[in-house]
């Protein structure tokens, strides 16, 4: 499984999220992650259909998306994420 | 002392001692009269003025003398028929008061004035005090009390300003524009690592921020207290905080919280970018190499923009707010005492999470499930107080 981080320079709810990213990264090293800037890949915008940053996207070992997460999210809940979807 | 100082004393205490024990009552007796304390700035005194203007054409006995409060030398009058009439200390200081004198120590004061005491303040002179069988001078409370649905009958007199200040202050606080530009700047600050750094940036970015808000509550304010009178003002005010109380619950229903970090298919409004640009640019002020004084003066005017910009985000409680400050009957210094309260308490959250930042180089546990806890909070309360705001103003003020 790999998480694709989207997020922009401007928004505030990515800056807040990012040391929540890093702590996570930091104690899961196996975790793959991706950062994604809306900015610089405007084509993610239709791509991956995305309406809101930060968009945090779990994509499955078939390149298929199995589940996403919007806006500022608790570092709890995020991890209980990346459990429920480990190994997929 | 010389003998004409003797005389003009003896000669001042008689005109005094005469006008006292035998002109005042003697007119007192000859017909009722209303004292009528106001304040030209609260609507509710407006809406007793209008009572006793009718009240006056039913009665053409009835002496109505009106005094205004915004002169002083009315307020030292007041304070004489606070004594005359036993008011106790913590009814004082309100407007409208009322003192109805029907002469031979027949009298009784109103504190504030509400619908349900034109019937009163009508039977009372019409049966010459009869009404009250002891004679006595007693308090008419207007009544307080309303009930809401789920939560049942809520009393809330007694709500001082200083009550006020700090309860939507408060709320106001937790406003989620403020939160989420506070956040973003420390989060930036704190991936720098330097505990230092957090706190200077951090601490000039929210007493800057403190400092907008003031100001923009004083300029409210200061139309309201120029303007304020004019009931059209307070329907049109209420009418848009009402409003603005359906856009915070309709955010709530569609789920909406950072609305700047919504990606629309359109082109974004003005606001939305020149936002996004003032993020950019404190972004990149906080994460550059330059000089400790021109990043904190730099951070200074971003915190104007950003705060300016958000003022149109979450105006609904300092709108509410100056509104029903402005129906005290408060001295000017005093408005902008309560004015700086409301500003500590609404910063007080802010303060709290930047602590935290500051103490532990973390941020706090925000997410979208508590700010929408509070924009739903916020909407209600909102709703509320627009809709008393509307149609029982009576209720907001002592």
């Amino acid at each position: 499984m790999k998480i694709l981080k989207i997020g922009a320079i401007w928004c505030p709810e990515c800056a807040i999220m990012k040391p929540r990213w890093a702590e996570i990264e930091r104690d899961m090293p196996d975790l793959k992650t991706e950062y994604i800037d809306l900015d610089q890949q405007p084509e993610i915008k239709h791509n991956r259909n995305i309406d809101h940053v930060p968009t945090f996207i779990f994509i499955g070992s078939d390149d298929q998306e199995i589940d996403r997460l919007k806006g500022l999210v608790e570092k709890d809940d995020l991890i209980n994420k990346i459990k429920e979807h480990q190994g997929k | 002392m010389n003998l004409y100082k003797k005389l003009f004393l003896s000669l001042a205490l008689g005109i005094y001692l005469f006008v006292t024990f035998l002109i005042l009552p003697a007119k007192a007796q000859a017909r009722p009269e209303v004292y009528f304390f106001f304040s030209p700035t609260c609507h509710v005194c407006a809406e007793e003025k209008i009572f006793l203007d009718q009240l006056a054409g039913e009665f053409p006995d009835l002496i109505i003398n009106r005094f205004d409060l915004t002169r002083p030398v009315n307020f030292g009058l007041l304070r004489e028929y606070y004594q005359r009439y036993e008011v106790p200390a913590d009814k004082q200081g309100s407007t409208p008061a009322t003192f109805i004198d029907l002469g031979s120590e027949n009298g009784r004061y109103f504190i504030g004035y509400g619908p349900s005491l034109d019937s009163v303040i009508k039977e009372y002179i019409l049966t010459a005090g009869q009404t009250d069988n002891d004679g006595s001078k007693p308090f008419i409370p207007v009544e307080r009390k309303f009930s809401l649905p789920f939560i049942g009958e809520v009393d809330i007199s007694g709500f001082s300003p200083l009550m006020l200040s700090v309860a939507v202050g408060v709320l106001d606080g937790f406003n989620a524009c403020a939160m989420v530009a506070l956040g973003f700047l420390l989060a930036v600050l704190v991936s720098s690592g330097m505990r230092r750094k957090v706190f200077i940036v951090g601490g000039v970015f929210i007493l800057v921020s403190g400092a907008v808000y003031y100001l923009f509550i004083s300029a409210w304010l200061n139309l309201f207290l120029f303007l304020g009178y004019l009931q059209i003002i307070t329907t049109v005010i209420s009418i848009i905080i009402i409003l603005f109380a359906l856009f915070l619950l309709k955010d709530y229903i569609s789920g909406v919280v950072c609305k700047i970090c919504d990606v629309p298919a359109g082109k974004e409004g003005f606001f939305t970018r020149a936002q996004r640009k003032l993020f950019i640019y404190m972004s990149r002020l906080t994460t550059i190499k330059m000089s400790l004084p021109l990043m904190l003066l730099g951070v200074a005017l971003v915190a104007i923009g950003i705060n300016t910009v958000e003022l149109f985000c979450s105006f609904g409680f300092p709108l509410a707010y100056t509104k029903i400050l402005t129906s005290y009957d408060l001295s000017p210094w005093s408005h902008y005492f309560y004015i700086l309260v409301y500003v500590i308490f609404y910063m007080i959250d802010d303060f709290i999470i930047f602590m935290i930042a500051v103490a532990t180089l973390r941020i706090t546990k925000v997410s979208d499930k508590y700010l929408k806890a509070v924009s739903l909070i916020s909407g209600i309360v909102l709703l509320i107080l627009g809709i008393l705001m509307l149609f029982r103003p009576d209720l907001l003020v002592i």
